[in-house]
């Protein structure tokens, strides 16, 4: 693997040019984004069944979301001297696989955003989901 | 083995000192950074028997090797320096018994302007960005060091739970033979596909873009009806183009030159052949009724069928629905009709019954793709098909001067590419954030892994026969080709840079002789150019190059006459 005879010397090369240059760090005001969710790591729902902290779902970040100032869903943004821009995504950017079992009784999946999440599991599935009667 | 082959495979030992500097072929290492805590998700101790492959005894054992095992599928095909970290974790998320989240996955970080090391080539534009991972392997350097990659989420309920969809679980064996339960292994290829390069990060809602910049990936969106491709759009046409249904095709040479051996050719389509003004294909819903789509189908002049407007006010029926007998004459036409007021199966009754060969319902709604037309009537034996609201006025807008068309499937556009061969994107009307762009359409067949479904059928392959994901990375600049001689620099490409002029020219001396490129990514002008650069006085050189020349021409590369011309302008020249 290149890994080992490659990576250290250039990773060294290139810390040294990153150190030559300076860091700067600001915040990012995200553009409007297709499925906005709560920051990575940052949030957690209590389960309403089984009372353990899990993940919130889509919809439930959105409201959390809503309720927050801005502030809240701004970016990180960092710059270094040498004119590279880095943005550190939150999970408003992930991509989400659902699945629903369809009244053929298979499954049927969609890769969709955060936002769509809650609308596409509350879809019923058709076994022709694509053809329509009239 | 072709003659060429025999014969570079011979160079490349006589020049075999020129080529130790050559960049290394590889893989790439991806390494799962386990986010879960003791107890749980990678870590759950919950006993479990090994299944298809998968050696674990446990369920978190299990879940790690399969999530290693898709990782290392694209290692193995991707190649990079750098070490590609992908924080994963399973996490308790949304199941119920008929829905649940399965995963998900994106890049952690995405970079712009970024510079490179040593003969690493950076990016390959400015002012655009780039996956965590993407940006890492031209840089060849890791940008963010100690950071992860990839940030990846998966659903850890899916475990034989009654409640959580009627006890279908994950299934972690590794041979793809997963029945009724959901392959771990393919959806995280298809996750993984995204954050390794395959989605782009503009709003399909709002067509902004980070910092008004553009990604490698919107360069290669190219829509149809506006001739632009994504970076060139403003924030309206990219809204626009996102819902442009059938016509937002990816440019990338390298998936275009994939689809041959990974599509099958057939797509059931509407052809205008007249006038021109509007001649092409159009997409098409198929019926579930009536004759079947054939080539080469059914061609006629296109009519608009009127019949009675059974409400009279056009609230629930219209003039033009079909819905009752047709009025005007339509015998030995494609009759044209609206949709709604009654069943598909209905107008297609009532114009064959008028004598129409066959019938175009034009949707009555926005919405794209054309959905397909549901109904069952064994007495209609015509063909129809289902096509867009503005497709269908487009068509209306000409039936004054007459539109002849064809219902067929057309056996010369593959299915899930556009007529000049490039692969169609997904680009559902109404938009769908998340799905739409960032997928392959889902009319494409074979099935692709990264259409916005996972298919029963899919292989754990990524790249062709089966599948168009590799080509794609190539397109975005996984396996940079500077020299563009369709060999990945830091791949198989044995002579970065090529002279790809078409004949040999030494020293600014043209022998005439043809310059063909070698299978290894090397050029005879390259080969000489070896020599120039191993030599250490002319003589050296003029020596290297006769041996070259008698190699090449006892392998019937060059004549006699070619071997004495390259010979004598290597005499004349001041090489090295």
């Amino acid at each position: 693997m290149l890994k080992s005879a490659w990576r250290v010397p250039f990773l060294w090369m290139f810390l040294m040019c990153v150190a030559a240059g300076s860091l700067s760090a600001q915040v990012y005001h995200a553009p409007e984004t297709d499925a906005d969710a709560g920051k990575a790591g940052m949030v957690v729902a209590i389960d309403a069944v089984t009372g353990e902290l899990r993940q919130p779902t889509a919809k439930e970040a959105a409201a959390l979301r809503a309720a927050a100032p801005p502030a809240a869903r701004e970016l990180k943004i960092t710059r270094t001297s040498s004119g590279m821009v880095m943005i550190e995504l939150d999970e408003s950017f992930l991509d989400y696989y659902t699945v629903r079992i369809g009244d053929d009784g298979r499954l049927h999946t969609a890769c969709v955003g955060a936002d769509e999440v809650d609308t596409i599991l509350r879809l019923p599935v058709r076994a022709t989901p694509l053809m329509e009667e009239k | 083995m072709s003659q060429r082959t025999n014969a570079i495979r011979f160079l490349t030992c006589v020049t075999l000192a020129s080529l130790l500097a050559l960049p290394l072929f590889g893989a790439a290492t991806i390494t799962i950074v386990n986010g879960n805590v003791a107890g749980v998700g990678f870590n759950d101790p919950t006993p479990k028997a090994p299944i298809g492959g998968n050696p674990g005894t446990t369920v978190g054992q299990q879940r790690l090797i399969a999530f290693q095992h898709a990782a290392n599928i694209w290692g193995s095909t991707l190649d990079s320096n750098v070490e590609i970290l992908v924080f994963a974790r399973f996490v308790s998320q949304t199941c119920t018994a008929t829905s649940a989240v399965l995963g998900s996955a994106g890049t952690t970080f995405i970079f712009r302007d970024f510079g490179s090391v040593g003969l690493f080539p950076g990016i390959e534009f400015p002012n655009t960005w780039y996956h965590s991972s993407l940006a890492d392997k031209r840089a060849g350097a890791d940008l963010n060091p100690g950071g992860n990659d990839i940030n990846a989420n998966f659903n850890s309920n899916l475990n034989g739970n009654p409640a959580c969809l009627g006890g279908r679980g994950w299934y972690l064996g590794l041979d793809a033979n997963h029945g009724t339960d959901i392959d771990l292994i393919a959806v995280v290829l298809h996750e993984l596909g995204h954050g390794l390069g395959f989605s782009q990060f503009a709003s399909v809602t709002s067509g902004a873009q980070p910092q008004n910049f553009t990604d490698v990936y919107g360069r290669r969106l190219l829509d149809l009806s506006t001739s632009l491709t994504w970076d060139q759009m403003t924030n309206a046409q990219r809204v626009a183009s996102a819902i442009n249904s059938r016509r937002v095709v990816w440019t990338g040479g390298q998936v275009t030159a994939a689809i041959p051996s990974v599509l099958s050719l057939g797509t059931p389509l509407l052809r205008v052949n007249s006038p021109g003004s509007i001649a092409g294909n159009y997409a098409v819903g198929t019926a579930a009724f009536g004759a079947p789509l054939s080539s080469p189908g059914v061609t006629g002049n296109v009519v608009q069928a009127f019949d009675v407007d059974e409400d009279g006010a056009a609230a629930v029926f219209t003039s033009t629905d079909g819905c009752s007998a047709i009025t005007n004459a339509v015998a030995g036409k494609i009759a044209l009709v609206d949709r709604g007021g009654c069943g598909f199966v209905v107008k297609a009754k009532s114009v064959q019954d008028a004598g129409a060969i066959g019938l175009v319902v034009a949707d009555n709604a926005v919405g794209a793709p054309p959905a397909g037309m549901a109904g069952v009537d064994p007495t209609v034996v015509i063909p129809s098909v289902r096509i867009t609201l503005p497709d269908g006025n487009t068509i209306k807008a000409q039936l004054g001067g007459g539109v002849n068309a064809t219902l067929s499937v057309d056996t010369s556009v593959f299915a899930g590419a556009d007529s000049a061969g490039r692969a169609l994107v997904n680009a559902p009307n109404p938009v769908q954030p998340g799905s739409s762009i960032s997928h392959w359409d889902p009319i494409a067949f074979r099935n692709q892994l990264m259409e916005p479904s996972i298919n029963a059928d899919l292989t754990h392959s990524v790249q062709p026969p089966e599948d168009l994901t590799l080509p794609l990375f190539r397109d975005i600049g996984w396996f940079p080709d500077a020299d563009g001689d369709g060999l990945a620099d830091d791949g198989l490409d044995a002579c970065v840079g090529s002279d790809l002029g078409p004949t040999v020219i030494i020293d600014g001396c043209d022998t005439g002789v043809a310059n063909p490129l070698f299978d290894t990514g090397c050029t005879i002008s390259d080969l000489i150019q070896n020599c120039a650069d191993g030599a250490s006085n002319h003589g050296n050189f003029v020596s290297c190059v006769a041996d070259l020349t008698n190699a090449l021409k006892k392998q019937g590369v060059i004549s006699g006459a070619q071997k004495g011309a390259i010979q004598s302008c290597a005499a004349g020249s001041s090489l090295p």
